[in-house]
């Protein structure tokens, strides 16, 4: 990498640093050259896929079928309803879209998670070890069974009122749900640490190209 | 046991010496009061036999002459003793009864029944335990003092009572005082309200009978006992004994019949105390009369004495009562004279009672216990609250003193609503009407509310004034942050400038080689779909990884399609494979994804359904030329699916909405394997979805990346310094580690500490 390429990452990176003193405005001009450049990117990759992927490719194609040019105008009808949202006055004409929207989308969510998550994973908790598999395998499942078992009850909000008037969950359940916290804390332990490893990898990653870019400017 | 069961021999003897020839008022009262009586009660068959005792009674063919029961026509009544020997001579079947019917020579009851209900009372009765100190001086027999207690009032209390007028609430409204329980509701007619049988709530019967009682004598005692002892049955009966001998007389005359319950109580208050008392009593009135010294102990309040009517004339008492009238009445006479000629003036005055006197309304404040307040001073900022002030009240008003009410002695109060609301429909409002006074008041609010916000402003300004000028903002300096961020960094550069020798993993997890299995499986020159789902800011930690998938895909030949649902994703992949491949190999970037979701869906719409139309998203590559990839089905066109996901939730996407389809069994076509390259954070997701065999494997960031780049002996050729960043990698991970265990301890000992530094307090 030469350093004329090297600078910009470079002085970029300084910027961020910046900001272990506090916000200033050299950590500000950073985030907003990243935001900016971003922001700018992403509008500018959708309006050429909306043209080159969309409009050229349906309503726009005069060699295809005239039923898909027919009906590539719903969407494109739906797309201007959304953007009488702009006005307050003309809102309401826009929820038609967000409707359609909103109940795709919730129902594409849902169909996913249920089909490519919940399912999956409740079978495989629920798979049994072999007989033929170790200790370690018996130990793994027994692991699995418990915590799932523990953290789905620990989310079980059944109670009952004392006569002191505090509700309380009854002892087997608050022993279980205890199990139940333990797994929890620990899984979102071990998001954090992924996270912190994550993070420390990025700035050794950034650290190296800095000194990189130093040892190649002080070689030459 | 009745009158009518008893033979001839049994009725008492002074009953025979009783003339009725005279008239029929007396017997017209009890038959009255016998008549409502039987109205309540069974009534007995007018068939049945007269009793011989009663045979012997003339009776007068006609009804009394007067249609007002006088009341002086009993009062001689309470000089009419009985005779003793009808007591002597009444059945007593256990022998403890006394012959105590002395005191009805005091209170001369004209019991008829009285003689023979005492002789069933006593045996019942303890002599002599219970004697009340009234009882005594009116020398009543103890015997049916006694029987009260023994007796429940509300069961045996016959209907008869209620003639007296008694409501049942006040004798209910002693529940706590056995006084009141047996005292019969009756007897609160003579004067005793509800709340005065409270205030002796815990008093045995005997002793809590009150002097007012001992004034009605005779007759409590003569009525008392049938209560306590005989049964009900019993005591009916001999009330029917009336009834029956009332329906054998003649008509009694309506005006006497409706007038049959106040003759009832005259009479017996006519045997009030003063007679038991060996008094001559002035006529009851409360409103004229001091309270008499009987009902003084009984701190009744004057209001709650019930009023008892004066007694009546003697005029209209009819001869043959007259001649019933013993002798021996003179002082009874001497009343009644008294009466009639209006000299009540020459009564001594009663004695008010200690607590009547202590509610007297007093002039000024000592009613209170205190002394009336000296004139305060008022206020300036309050005076233009003062009515006079805005004119709404004259001086006169402000110094008119309270004549009465609670308020009695104090000046200035508030007069009450000046207009006497007049009832009826509200006139229709149909323009605003200011009046003078309405004006005033307004003008009253407008001058208060400006002189409070002048105030307002003033202070305000003063205090502003007054207020030091801000202190400059100081800047505190983060030391924790900065020391913390320090030893970070410190780990972090020291392995690039020194040289630290820390072993390196021994090989790939299982994971990673799985990665490395399935890239190797891929055909030559078949289409694998890389879902390049990281930006700018991810892209330090997974290029590594994700170089070293480009990079192996492209030495097996594998035709490289690129996709994204992150419209950055689309130039970070662009970039990384044009850097790996080096122009070499074959690449189609079709872009950028829309739909998120919903695009993703439906790629795999017609893997799910062959009836769906294909997807259109494989026909152009992100600059809208063509692609030249023909594909129906991702099932049919690739062999590898490979997601590099930055967050969490594209690697979720795209297991649920690509891989539920396209690792599906059954489905048209073969499994497509999905593997993943991810970052630390991403790794405990991507491990639960390989144990469930979503992902066929995954990579996790730099560490797995320098494994295979180390096994590949490409280390240098895809990173920069591979093993300097290993390592500072890994030390990171401890200083981290090491902060985190000393932040967390710290934490606990000062929890501890300021725990126990509150127990102290």
């Amino acid at each position: 990498m030469t350093p004329s390429r090297a600078s910009p990452p470079f002085i970029l990176t300084l910027l961020v640093l910046s900001y272990l003193i506090g916000d200033n405005p050299l950590y500000r001009i950073a985030v907003y050259l990243f935001i900016g450049a971003a922001a700018g990117f992403v509008a500018l990759t959708v309006a050429e896929w909306l043209w080159n992927f969309w409009l050229r490719a349906t309503a726009f194609n005069l060699e295809g079928p005239p039923a898909q040019r027919i009906l590539s105008v719903v969407p494109l009808v739906l797309g201007l309803l959304l953007l009488l949202k702009f006005s307050p006055s003309t809102a309401r004409l826009g929820n038609l879209a967000m409707a359609y929207l909103i109940g795709v989308g919730t129902a594409v969510a849902l169909n996913g998670i249920i089909l490519g998550t919940l399912l999956p994973q409740v079978r495989a908790a629920g798979s049994v070890p072999g007989i033929g598999s170790d200790v370690g395998g018996w130990v793994n499942g027994l692991v699995m069974a418990i915590g799932a078992i523990s953290t789905l009850l620990y989310f079980m909000f059944v109670a009952r009122r004392a006569p002191s008037g505090q509700i309380v969950r009854p002892l087997p359940l608050r022993l279980v749900a205890a199990v139940g916290q333990g797994f929890i804390v620990v899984t979102l332990a071990s998001l954090y640490a992924g996270a912190i490893v994550a993070s420390l990898s990025i700035f050794a990653g950034r650290f190296a190209t800095f000194v990189a870019f130093v040892t190649d400017l002080v070689a030459r | 046991m009745g009158l009518e069961d008893q033979p001839e021999a049994e009725a008492p003897d002074w009953f025979h010496e009783v003339d009725l020839s005279g008239g029929t008022d007396l017997l017209g009262d009890t038959g009255s009061l016998a008549d409502k009586l039987l109205g309540e009660a069974p009534a007995a068959p007018a068939e049945e036999p007269v009793p011989e005792w009663f045979a012997d009674v003339e009776m007068p063919a006609g009804g009394p002459a007067g249609t007002d029961q006088d009341d002086s026509e009993l009062a001689w009544l309470s000089g009419l003793g009985a005779p003793e020997e009808a007591s002597e001579e009444a059945p007593s079947p256990e022998g403890e009864a006394e012959p105590a019917l002395d005191w009805l020579a005091d209170a001369g009851a004209p019991d008829f029944g009285a003689p023979v209900d005492e002789a069933e009372a006593a045996p019942e009765a303890e002599v002599g335990e219970l004697e009340p100190d009234w009882m005594a001086d009116l020398g009543a027999p103890v015997d049916e003092a006694e029987a009260a207690p023994e007796a429940e009032a509300g069961e045996l209390e016959p209907d008869w009572m209620a003639d007296f007028g008694v409501p049942a609430g006040e004798a209910e409204a002693a529940p706590e005082a056995e006084a009141g329980e047996l005292e019969p509701d009756w007897m609160a007619d003579f004067g005793v309200p509800a709340g005065e049988a409270e205030a002796a709530p815990e008093v045995e019967a005997g002793e809590a009978e009150p002097d007012w009682m001992a004034a009605l004598g005779g007759l409590d005692e003569a009525e008392a006992a049938p209560e306590a002892a005989a049964p009900e049955a019993e005591t009916l009966d001999w009330m029917a004994e009336l009834g029956a001998l009332d329906e054998a007389l003649p008509e009694v005359p309506a005006a006497l019949e409706a007038d049959d319950e106040a003759p009832a109580l005259d009479w017996m208050a006519e045997f009030g105390a003063p007679v038991a008392a060996g008094e001559v009593g002035p006529p009851v009135d409360e409103a004229e009369t001091p309270e008499p010294g009987w009902m003084a102990d009984f701190d009744l309040p004057a209001a709650d004495a019930a009023p008892l009517p004066e007694p009546a004339l003697e005029e209209d008492m009819p001869g043959w009562l007259a001649e019933m009238r013993p002798a021996g009445l003179d002082d009874v006479e001497a009343v009644e004279a008294v009466e009639e000629t209006g000299e009540e003036e020459a009564l001594a005055p009663g004695e008010v009672p200690g607590w009547l006197e202590a509610a007297r309304p007093s002039e000024h404040f000592e009613r209170w216990g205190a002394s009336a307040p000296e004139e305060a001073e008022v206020p300036e900022w309050a005076e233009p609250l003062s009515p006079l002030a805005g004119g709404l009240a004259a001086a006169d008003d402000i110094a008119r003193e309270e004549s009465a009410g609670p308020l009695v002695g104090l000046k200035g109060t508030l007069l009450a609503e000046p207009m006497m609301s007049v009832p009826g429909a509200p006139e229709l409002v149909t323009a605003r009407v200011v009046t003078e006074e309405d004006q005033r008041q307004a003008n009253l609010l407008a001058a208060i509310t400006r002189d409070l916000l002048e105030g307002l402003e003033e202070e305000e300004e003063a205090g502003a004034e007054a207020r030091p000028a801000p202190a400059r903002r100081r800047v505190r300096i983060p030391f924790g942050r900065i020391a913390i961020s320090l030893l970070l960094v410190v780990a972090l550069a020291v392995p690039f400038f020194v040289a630290i020798d820390l072993d390196a993993p021994a090989g790939l997890a299982a994971p990673a080689q799985e990665v490395v299995n399935q890239i190797d499986a891929v055909p030559a020159g078949s289409p694998v779909l890389l879902a390049f789902e990281y930006g700018a800011a991810e892209a330090v930690e997974l290029e590594p990884a994700a170089r070293a998938v480009v990079a192996r895909l492209a030495d097996r030949g594998a035709r490289i399609v690129l996709l994204t649902t992150n419209p950055v994703g689309a130039l970070v992949g662009n970039r990384l494979v044009a850097d790996v491949t080096q122009g070499g190999g074959e690449v189609v970037n079709l872009g950028y994804l829309a739909g998120y979701l919903g695009g993703l869906r439906s790629l795999v719409a017609r893997d799910e359904n062959p009836q769906a139309a294909a997807p259109l998203r494989f026909g152009f590559d992100y600059r809208g030329e063509a692609s030249g990839l023909d594909v129906n089905t991702l099932r049919e066109s690739f062999r590898l699916i490979v997601v590099l996901p930055g967050q969490l939730d594209a690697l979720r996407a795209w297991v649920e909405q690509v891989d539920s389809v396209t690792g599906r069994e059954g489905l048209p076509g073969q499994p497509v394997p999905m593997v993943a390259v991810v970052g630390a954070g991403s790794e405990p997701v991507a491990a639960a979805y390989y144990e469930s065999g979503q992902l066929e494997g995954y990579v996790t960031g730099y560490k797995d990346a320098y494994v295979y780049a180390t096994e590949q002996n490409a280390g240098d050729t895809l990173f920069v310094n591979p093993e300097a960043r290993r390592v500072a990698v890994t030390l990171g991970a401890v200083a981290a580690a090491g902060v985190i265990a000393v932040g967390s301890v710290g934490y606990a000992l000062r929890g501890l500490l300021g725990r126990r530094r509150r127990r102290r307090r």
